[in-house]
Parts: C-alpha cells; structure tokens; sequence
C-alpha cells in the first residue's frame, strides 16, 4: 500500500481552495433555502387552500426524487422548455435551494406554530397586521429556534454540493475528478477529498451541538 | 413547452429496466445492510471501547463525507487492491456500504428504546450478553425501527441515482441514455422523476402506515 503523501501535501492547496468554493455554493444554497423554506411554510399555513394544497405537492415531489434529478430538470430540462440559456452554477444552487427549502419549510412551519398562541393574539389587540405580527413577533423567535437545524441543513448541503460536479460545477469533487484525470493517483486524492468534508461536517456538527445547547439554556 | 409523448411509447423498455435495477440494487444493497447493519449496531453500543470506536469511527466517516464522493473512492480505489467488480457490482458495494452505517444507527436506536432493566435483569440471571440481546432485546427493537428502515429505503432510492455517473445502469442513467438518443433532456427526466416520485410516494405511505399500526398500543 504505497502511499504517496508529498503528492497530497502538494495537492493540498487547490484541494482546500475546492473546500472554499464548496462553502460558498453550500452558503448560497442555504440563503435561497431559507427563502424558500420561509415561501413553504407560509404557504401550508395560508388560508387558501389551494395554495396549501400546491405547496404540499411541490414538498411531496422534492422528497420524492433524487436531488440530481432535480438539478438536473433545473439545469437541463426548464432551460429547455423556455428555451433560456442558465449557467451550471446557479441552476446548481437554485436546484439545491428548491431542495433544501422544502425541507426547511417543514421545520420553519413547526417553528412557527410553536410560538405561543398568545403572544399573537395579543399582537392583534394592539391593532397589529397579521403580516406585521408575522414579521415582528414571530420570525425573529423562529429565527433563533431555527439556528441548529439551520447548521445541519449545512451539513447536508455541504455533502449535497459533491452532485454538482456532475453537471460541471467546479468545486471539491469536480476539482478531485480533474486532478485524478491529471495524475492518475485515485487514492490520494479522493482520500483526501472525503477527508477535507469530513473535517467540514464534524466542525459544523460540533457548532451545531453548541448551538442546541445554547437553545436549550435559554428556554 | 412541448412534450414528445412518443419518446415514452418507444423507449418504455429502457425506462422499465433502469427501475428494475434501480430497485434491485437498492433492494439487495438494504437487504445486506440489514445484517452488516445489526452487526455494526451491535458494536456500536458495546461497553468495550476498543469494540465501539471501530464502529464509531465507521458511521461517522461514513455519513460526514458525500456518497458520490464515497462511489468514486470505490470505483477507481478498490480495483488497485484487488477488489474488481462491474459497475453494478461497485454501486453494490458502496449503497451497502452506505446504508450499513445508517441502519447501524437505526439498530443503536432500537437497542436504546428497550428498557435497561431487561438487560440487566438477564445478565443477573447469568445470560450471557450476547444470549439477552439475541433472545431478549434485539426481538423487540423491530416496531420502533422499522419505520425508519422504510425511510432509509426511501433514502437509498435516492441515492441510487447518483451511482449513474460512475455507469450504473440505474433509472437515472436511464433518462441520461434517452436525452443521448432523442437530444432532448425533458421527455425523460420528467419520466423518470414521475417514476421515482410515484415509488416513493407509495412506499411512504406504506411506512406510515406500518408506523401506524406498530405504535397503536401506545
């Protein structure tokens, strides 16, 4: 078993450069996450039903597929039927927002039932809009009930963003295909390909377990 | 927007034979994780450290890094130690792999959910443990764990998809073949997320129902 550990010490500049850009996608997927999520989880909440309804098949369809056939169909199949012409990178991050914020959604909505009920019927009393209320009283409470789940949705994103190399996105995983394709030492570089998320999730991870207790403190 | 439903009407074979092997290897990859799985479970919640860490040090590994990046190691690593398989056969290898750390996790849970007592109560009859967690404990982890073992069946079939880049041929290299045939990408992948949402739509039912059912006591 011979390993060649110059070479990854070599290897291991553009590699961690791979690790930043993998951040930044995982990052940009989260905002756009979060915005969807907030999207879902006020639309099953609406009065309307239809719309609830809508929002629950579009949930249902997200945890239904694989995530790369949902990046795919972003980057592939809508550019196609609109005949418009979308980058890798942002209908990567677009496919993963979509996916992520479905998920959210369902978090976000629990957060926001979990506010107590009086503190909205007392927004009301003071002649506050619901829209109001919403945006003043309860987001920011479900902001911060939100932060743990929020930095394992991370860590999944951060393990989500290696499809994207896939549809020619360059980050961590696509930067090891083309340096395996290079030099040819598979071994090496995967290793430490898998070893560079690794080190990313189980720092996101510890956050995340300082954050809960954090979150359980304060209740 | 237009859709060529002929596309579906010549190419169904494809469509069929890529779900078959997805939910072939899916099917075997669960089915072998069950026991490898119950195994490393095992180890998992053992009192001796020097049995657990190994385990440990598995599941972690396993679910901090991405399965696609897992695939590869797979797909160009293993032949250089001697471990040459077909595609299929790798995909097999790193599904299993895969699920064998969850399902660890999902037996470690239902190993936790059986009252202490009972362990206790075993081994002060001078059972050994290996005995109590074979004829007393592991028996009844099966109502709390196989609703999560439906939802990591649920999981694999997504993650099925990814083994179509290292050539698997799956339901997902399936709709990649007709985008390769008809020059067009939206006839199949529209297929084959139909495919995958009506499978898995159906088997989450069936999961909470078997919830449903398993907990109506409580």
């Amino acid at each position: 078993m011979r390993f060649d550990f110059a070479f990854i010490l070599q290897s291991l500049p553009l590699l961690v450069k791979g690790a930043g850009i993998t951040l930044g996608i995982s990052a940009g997927a989260i905002v756009v996450g979060l915005v969807v999520g907030l999207l879902v989880a006020l639309g099953r909440l609406c009065r309307w039903r239809w719309l609830a309804g809508l929002i629950g098949v579009y949930v249902s369809f997200i945890r239904g597929t694989p995530l790369l056939v949902q990046v795919l169909v972003v980057f592939l199949v809508i550019p196609a039927w609109l005949d418009i012409d979308l980058p890798a990178l942002p209908a990567g991050i677009a496919g993963m927002g979509l996916n992520s914020g479905a998920f959210m959604g369902e978090v976000i909505r629990g957060g926001i039932q979990s506010v107590p009920r009086g503190q909205v019927e007392a927004a009301r009393a003071l002649g506050m809009s619901s829209a109001l209320t919403t945006r003043r009283i309860i987001l920011p409470q479900v902001f911060n009930m939100l932060l743990p789940a929020m930095t394992n949705e991370f860590v999944t994103l951060v393990k989500a963003s290696s499809i994207l190399s896939s549809i020619t996105v360059v980050e961590l995983t696509r930067i090891g295909n083309q340096m395996v394709a290079t030099y040819y030492k598979p071994a090496e570089i995967y290793i430490t390909v898998a070893l560079l998320y690794l080190v990313i999730n189980l720092g996101l991870s510890q956050i995340t377990v300082r954050l809960e207790q954090r979150a359980s403190v304060t209740r | 927007m237009s859709f060529d439903w002929s596309v579906l009407g010549k190419f169904w074979p494809v469509f069929l034979k890529g779900f078959w092997t997805t939910v072939y290897l899916c099917s075997a990859s669960l089915l072998l994780a069950l026991g490898l799985g119950l195994a490393v479970g095992l180890m998992r919640v053992s009192r001796k450290a020097v049995v657990r860490w190994p385990a440990r040090a598995y599941i972690e590994v396993v679910r901090g890094t991405p399965f696609l990046v897992q695939a590869f190691v797979a797909y160009y690593v293993l032949p250089s130690y001697g471990l040459r398989f077909s595609a299929l056969g790798t995909g097999l290898v790193t599904l299993t792999a895969y699920a064998v750390a969850y399902v660890a996790e999902i037996v470690r849970g239902g190993i936790q959910a059986v009252p202490k007592g009972q362990m206790e109560a075993a081994r002060s009859l001078g059972m050994p443990y290996l005995t109590a967690m074979r004829r007393i404990v592991l028996p009844q982890i099966w109502g709390v764990s196989l609703p999560p073992l439906t939802g990591q069946y649920i999981t694999l079939i997504k993650e099925s998809s990814l083994l179509s880049i290292i050539t698997v041929p799956e339901l997902t290299f399936a709709g990649q073949e007709i985008m390769g045939k008809t020059f067009s990408p939206v006839e199949g992948y529209v297929a084959i997320s139909v495919l995958y949402w009506v499978f898995n739509s159906v088997l989450a039912e069936v999961s909470a129902r078997l919830e449903r059912r398993l907990t109506a006591y409580r």
